[in-house]
């Protein structure tokens, strides 16, 4: 079939979008979860309206298409996931462009952060053992069932500046 | 540059994550500062002064709230009373020294009046829509509470009373950039100039207040 020509086509946004997680999220899952996240939130007639679609994830980010005029309603969306697979996470709106170039130029850049897994077991401010260090943020694997229920999270996150002996 | 502040985040020891480590990640997401409003039950002094120091009073009756807002309301900046109940919202509503009464609504009733709203207008004292339920339920129950928001913003409209816009969160998962929760607050029945004034404006100036009467205090000694 022939393509629509240019001013028969819908006019769409793409969405740049970051996961901050527990653990590492693939594509199919998060496809899944932002499809029921919309259909929770709107119903199936605003999934119709937004007309989403996973254009691309890997690693931590990820890109979306969707009307030009509903990009509101998809960083609403995006804020209403809550977890995948019980893993907690978050998802963040990095921005949003017209077009697919501008959109993986501006903001799907990979960042030079020195993210790596490590294991040494800490005191202070709770105890438990270190896992991940970022930067100068450090997540913990604790037996403190208490605040992880409350907080209902995988990790506890920290600085460096809470404990002077890392510095 | 607009400064955008939440008023309402727990941490250590409450929930999991440090202070320094929350306001990192609000930092990255454009918050200017963050105050720390553990619940009065698990509530410590901050070790850091960049933050905001806080607390949310929880009370199971109006003189065990006043008893704590006598206690607490030297030790932090910002005041907040956990609301839900009629006569906690009611007290909360009529003493001057509470910043802000967050989430007056409660599983049937959304707790705040007109009588509520003069009181509250009276005093100055700020009414806080948490949105975590939004990410935290999905269907009935959130469409409940959703309701009970958007009539409460109504009144709050009608009375012209002091609106605080916040994540409420429990972890740094919970904490949302200041676009996101202005695109989920529309779902209240907040326009775009509304939810920015209530996340950075209005923070501001309670903010402003109570610095400056901190101020003034050491000034007089």
């Amino acid at each position: 079939m022939k393509v629509l020509p240019p001013t028969l086509r819908d006019n769409v946004r793409y969405v740049a979008f970051e996961v901050i997680s527990d653990e590492i999220i693939n594509a199919k899952d998060i496809k899944n979860e932002i499809l029921s996240a919309t259909t929770s939130l709107l119903g199936d007639v605003g999934l119709t309206n937004l007309g989403i679609e996973l254009i691309s994830f890997a690693g931590q980010k990820g890109l979306l298409r969707c009307r030009h005029s509903r990009t509101e309603d998809v960083r609403s969306v995006l804020a209403t996931i809550f977890s995948v697979k019980r893993y907690r996470l978050s998802v963040r709106v990095l921005g949003v462009s017209g077009t697919l170039a501008g959109a993986k130029e501006k903001y799907l850049q990979t960042e030079k952060r020195s993210k790596h897994n490590t294991s040494f077991n800490i005191t202070r401010p709770i105890s438990g053992k270190a896992t991940r260090i970022h930067d100068s943020e450090i997540d913990i694997v604790t037996d403190d069932n208490k605040v992880i229920d409350r907080s209902d999270v995988g990790l506890v996150g920290i600085t460096i500046h809470d404990n002077k002996e890392l510095k | 540059m607009v400064e955008y502040y939440d008023l309402c985040i727990h941490s250590r020891p409450e929930c999991t994550d440090s202070p320094e480590r929350l306001k990192l990640v609000s930092n990255r997401y454009g918050f200017t500062n963050i105050a720390i409003t553990n619940h009065s039950t698990y509530w410590q002094p901050l070790e850091s002064m960049d933050i905001i120091s806080g607390i949310e009073l929880v009370a199971k009756s109006a003189q065990m709230l006043r008893n704590l807002i006598n206690i607490y309301r030297d030790k932090v900046t910002i005041l907040v009373v956990h609301g839900g109940d009629e006569r906690i919202n009611r007290v909360a509503c009529s003493d001057s020294r509470v910043d802000v009464l967050i989430h007056p609504e409660s599983g049937t009733s959304n707790g705040l009046n007109h009588t509520l709203a003069k009181f509250a207008k009276r005093n100055d004292v700020a009414i806080g829509f948490s949105i975590d339920y939004l990410w935290r339920h999905r269907g009935y129950y959130r469409s409940k509470l959703l309701s009970l928001q958007r009539k409460n913003f109504s009144i709050c409209r009608k009375f012209a009373l002091k609106i605080v816009l916040t994540s409420g969160a429990l972890s740094l998962y919970d904490l949302k950039a200041p676009r996101e929760v202005e695109a989920l607050s529309r779902f209240i029945g907040m326009d775009g100039t509304e939810s920015e004034s209530a996340l950075s404006t209005i923070p501001r100036n309670i903010l402003n207040k109570r610095l400056k009467g901190v101020k003034s205090g050491k000034e007089l000694l």
